[in-house]
């Protein structure tokens, strides 16, 4: 690195960089600052769902209550579950994914930088519909499942379940566009001797998400975006029983697109507590191969486990058995790379900082929910317990103790990469505190609530039931558990400003997002890496002895393509910079998906005013592309 | 009259062979559950606080082969774990089902329970007379007889769930499907709808009365007579109030010439034990309170406000009490 002329990393500053100020805002093409984009506004929707949580549990505070109306309260959890499932959790991986890629394998930027831009503001204006709806009072009311036929119009003559199927087109559209970019850049673009077998973990789980992605939004939106849209707008009968539809069959779809999704918020999370766990034990992961098959089956085997949602549809018995199998085969998967990161841990030294406290509380929670979870894959429980307060717990445990502490984790352990800053480990370790106390306190009791019989989606409950102590209870955690998320956002905003300068390495990982300087140039390295282990920082040697490549012109906005096994170096390839186009790309978009609620000629619309800017934006230019 | 508060709703009170068989296995799934959580959590405990000379991220055989031993063994076990849950858990399944098949004969108790938005339509279908009988919301059945529920709706997916008794079974519009259930223990037990069905989806309950055989009958004759003539000139004046407002467009009392059928039969109002699908105890205050502002204690039902004025309140609420 200090090979390098100076002059030669200010070209490549100019080179990679975007515009200052207000054009550089609506311009951009930086993975980094798109990533982080994700990650912000989907926090911002966290809060938002989390905000329409703590209304809810003071409801449920106590019997009788009358905070809410039952029309409120409808809107608030369908609109509470679509925020954190489409709008959080899966924007807020992929955006870490579109962040830590191209810096994790070596590369200058993501292979469609334009699209992943479109993508994002797409996915904004989604976000930003969906909320829209919900003040002006008209907000979803038919679940986040949306099951026929009550969001159909007869059920709901509202514009509520349209926005709600509107909404799931704009993520669709945004996650596709984010799933292929990464797929492919994670094939095409790794420093060369990254094989395959060399690949990070947390890139092996956004690949494997990034396919579930294609996969299960493809499933959505032929259920959604076509079926459930076109009963609606233009009275289509594909769910109406008395005209040949089929109520159930939204539920089949649905659910097909469904229970992979919650594994595609997972597994990125499993990628996070890889890299975490060999940080903090000080030692490569045990187990690498194991991992990465047991990611890859938890994938495949998450689009074949759907009908244990709908038990209590009524179904022949050996069909209810295959999916009892399908649904206890899927944990074998996940329970190999527990038993690993364990292995993991007893072989090395542990480090006592805030991410690991993050893991540690996920084992807790989500070891419990897991077990939960196989006595929900059980036909005669789950017919029990379906639809009972027993699941909101268990699906609380597994998607915050699954999906959110290790995000929380990966938050702080990234941190000083995004900002140059360390997140202060006081305010980090009371935030542990707090989420771990609140959410138990939440989610726990719940598991004996639905025991005792009360079911999901009340706005209240009478007195004579006995539910009150325990629902009292979950409140007090659910607000205990809001602080802890309001420390640790305090904690990231605050950091950046007053935190400790991390350096480029602060927790001496193994990793190549920590070769380069925090935050990373514009063009993310100095020079690109070449790879020769698993774990290049952690190769003897220092930093002057890593291979580099040259021959990249630092004028132009160039990477290298290598071959998808064994990322043998083929050629060089231009990437585009910034634009405008993408962005009133989005914005005609949006315009045609909402007018499209109202009329059949938003399709009209839309295209009229997507199309001509996906044109320019697309034009071959000399030098360049798209 | 039984106080509605006992009416029982938790899976782990049985009173039925159904329910005791799922009890039973989820009693299991639940205590291996919670052996192998602390095992995990006490091998990950060990794991991070056993003391080690190891510091340098280096590869040791020997440690590496420990690792996989322990890796390996953790997941055989919990392989083989699975297969015997997953066998135990056919084993209940097939239990119940066959069950099922066993028990139905003439002696069979047949009922429509039929899902509206947000109340329960409940047809008894008998091979001799009377026919049929019809009432809503609390569903009477002989103690220690199948009854088989033919579970159909009306307008959206409701399910029907009466923890003590068995598990969940969906009411699907355009499909009819049955359900078996048998009660073993007197009790008045809540089946609160199970499945989201809009506005009033918490306030959806049918309570099952489970009685002895003589007791159901004294109950089924009742039920299956008209309403009884006013005997008092209060309630035959409640009689008027009640055929003249609208309430006969959507309601029938037996006997009464009034036939709607898109609301619940009141022919036996009195002897029920809740008003409005379990929104309220059935006491005069609520009722009066319910028909003077239908809106109040259930908002969003599709009972619309009404005309019956204050002064006609006392009669028609005199008139309702005897319809036992």
């Amino acid at each position: 690195m200090t090979g390098l002329a100076t002059a030669e990393r200010d070209a490549l500053a100019r080179t990679w960089g975007t515009p200052r100020g207000i054009a550089g805002f609506f311009t951009t093409v930086d993975h980094k600052r798109i990533g982080l984009r994700f990650i912000g506004t989907a926090l911002c929707f966290l809060a938002l769902g989390g905000a329409l949580a703590l209304m809810m549990r003071t409801q449920l505070a106590r019997p009788d209550n009358h905070l809410l109306s039952p029309q409120l309260y409808n809107q608030f959890f369908t609109t509470h579950g679509t925020t954190m499932m489409f709008l959080f959790a899966v924007p807020v991986m992929m955006g870490l994914g579109i962040y830590l890629v191209p810096l994790m394998i070596g590369t200058r930027n993501v292979v469609f930088p334009r699209l992943v831009a479109y993508a994002y503001w797409v996915y904004l204006f989604g976000g930003i519909f969906l909320y829209s709806g919900l003040l002006l009072g008209n907000g979803p009311p038919a679940g986040w499942f949306s099951y026929t036929p009550l969001s159909e119009t007869p059920f709901d003559p509202t514009k509520g379940s349209d926005i709600w199927a509107q909404m799931i087109t704009f993520t669709e559209i945004a996650m596709l566009g984010v799933a292929v970019t990464l797929i492919i850049t994670i094939l095409k673009q790794r420093a060369p001797g990254m094989s395959l077998n060399r690949m990070p973990l947390f890139v092996w789980s956004i690949l494997v998400t990034s396919f579930m992605v294609v996969f299960a939004m493809t499933t959505i939106a032929v259920a959604s975006t076509l079926f459930l849209a076109a009963d609606r707008l233009i009275n289509t009968r594909f769910f109406v029983q008395q005209s040949g539809g089929d109520p159930v069959l939204w539920q089949h779809l649905f659910w097909m697109f469904g229970h992979p999704e919650v594994y595609i918020i997972f597994l990125p999370a499993t990628g996070i507590i890889s890299h975490l766990v060999a940080t903090f034990s000080r030692r490569p992961v045990f187990g690498y191969t194991a991992i990465v098959f047991s990611t890859i089956a938890t994938g495949i085997i998450s689009f074949g486990v759907w009908v244990h949602h709908m038990f209590a549809v009524g179904m022949p018995e050996l069909g209810l058995s295959f999916f009892t199998a399908s649904s206890l085969i899927v944990t074998i998967p996940t329970a190999i790379q527990l038993f690993c990161w364990i292995a993991t841990l007893w072989s090395g030294r542990p480090q006592w900082r805030v991410p690991l406290l993050f893991i540690l509380g996920f084992f807790f929670i989500l070891v419990r929910g897991g077990l939960t979870g196989v006595m929900l894959a059980s036909v005669p429980v789950d017919l029990q317990l379906h639809d009972t307060f027993f699941v909101v717990g268990h699906l609380h445990d597994v998607l915050i103790g699954g999906a959110v502490f290790p995000l929380l984790g990966g938050l702080i352990y990234w941190y000083p990469k995004f900002s140059g800053r360390m997140a202060s480990e006081t305010a980090g370790k009371w935030a542990f505190a707090l989420i771990f106390i609140g959410q138990n306190l939440t989610f726990f009791p719940m598991h004996i609530l639905g025991l005792h019989g009360m079911p999901r989606r009340t706005y209240t409950y009478l007195a004579s039931t006995g539910w009150g102590g325990l629902n009292f209870l979950e409140t007090i955690g659910a607000y205990i558990l809001a602080a802890g998320v309001l420390v640790t956002v305090a904690n990231l905003i605050l950091s950046a400003f007053y935190g400790r300068s991390a350096g480029n390495d602060p927790w001496a990982a193994d990793t190549l997002e920590w070769a380069t300087t925090s935050p990373p140039p514009p063009g993310n390295f100095a020079a690109l890496p070449v790879v020769e282990s698993r774990d290049p920082l952690w190769d003897p040697g220092g930093s002057e002895e890593r291979p580099i490549v040259v021959g990249l012109p630092p004028d132009r906005r160039e990477v290298l393509f290598t071959s998808a096994l064994d990322a043998i170096p083929v050629r060089r390839i231009p990437l585009p910079g910034p634009t405008i186009w993408t962005f009133f790309c989005a914005v005609g978009t949006a315009i045609g998906l909402v007018m499209l609620i109202f009329t059949p000629w938003g399709l009209v619309v839309g295209t009229a005013l997507a199309i001509p800017p996906l044109i320019i934006w697309a034009w071959p230019k000399a030098g360049g592309s798209a | 009259m039984q106080s509605p508060a006992a009416a029982a709703h938790s899976v782990l009170t049985p009173a039925s062979p159904h329910a005791v068989a799922i009890a039973h296995l989820a009693r299991l799934f639940f205590s291996l559950g919670a052996l192998v959580w602390l095992a995990v959590l006490a091998f990950l405990a060990w794991s991070l606080l056993r003391s080690r000379g190891l510091n340098q991220p280096t590869e040791d055989t020997h440690v590496v082969r420990r690792q996989t031993g322990a890796v390996g063994a953790a997941l055989a076990l919990t392989t083989i774990l699975l297969l015997a849950l997953g066998f135990v858990d056919y084993r209940t399944g097939r239990g119940i089902e066959k069950a099922h098949a066993r028990v139905l004969s003439a002696d069979t108790v047949r009922v429509q329970l039929i899902g509206h938005q947000w109340w329960w339509e409940i047809r008894y279908q008998q091979a001799t007379w009377p026919f049929q009988v019809t009432t809503a919301n609390e569903l009477h059945i002989p103690l220690g007889r199948p009854v088989v529920l033919t579970l159909e709706s009306r307008d959206v997916i409701h399910s029907f769930w009466a923890p003590n008794l068995h598990g969940k079974s969906d009411l699907v519009p355009g499909y009819s499907s049955q359900f078996l259930v048998q009660a073993d223990t007197p009790g008045v037990y809540a089946a609160p709808c199970a499945e989201f069905c809009g506005t009033q989806h918490a306030k959806m309950m049918l309570l099952v009365v489970a009685q002895p055989p003589d007791s159901f009958a004294a109950w089924y004759a009742n039920e299956s007579r008209d309403a009884p003539a006013p005997r008092s000139d209060s309630t035959d004046r409640g009689r008027q109030v009640f055929l003249a407002a609208a309430c006969p467009f959507c309601h029938t009392i037996r006997g009464t010439g009034s036939g709607g059928t898109v609301a619940p039969d009141l022919t036996h109002i009195a002897g029920r034990r809740m008003l409005g699908a379990g929104a309220a105890f059935n006491t005069r205050t609520e009722l009066g309170g319910w028909i003077e502002n239908p809106q109040g204690m259930k908002p969003g039902n599709r009972m619309p406000a009404n005309l019956v004025r204050g002064s006609d309140l006392p009669a028609l609420l005199a008139y309702l009490a005897t319809l036992k």
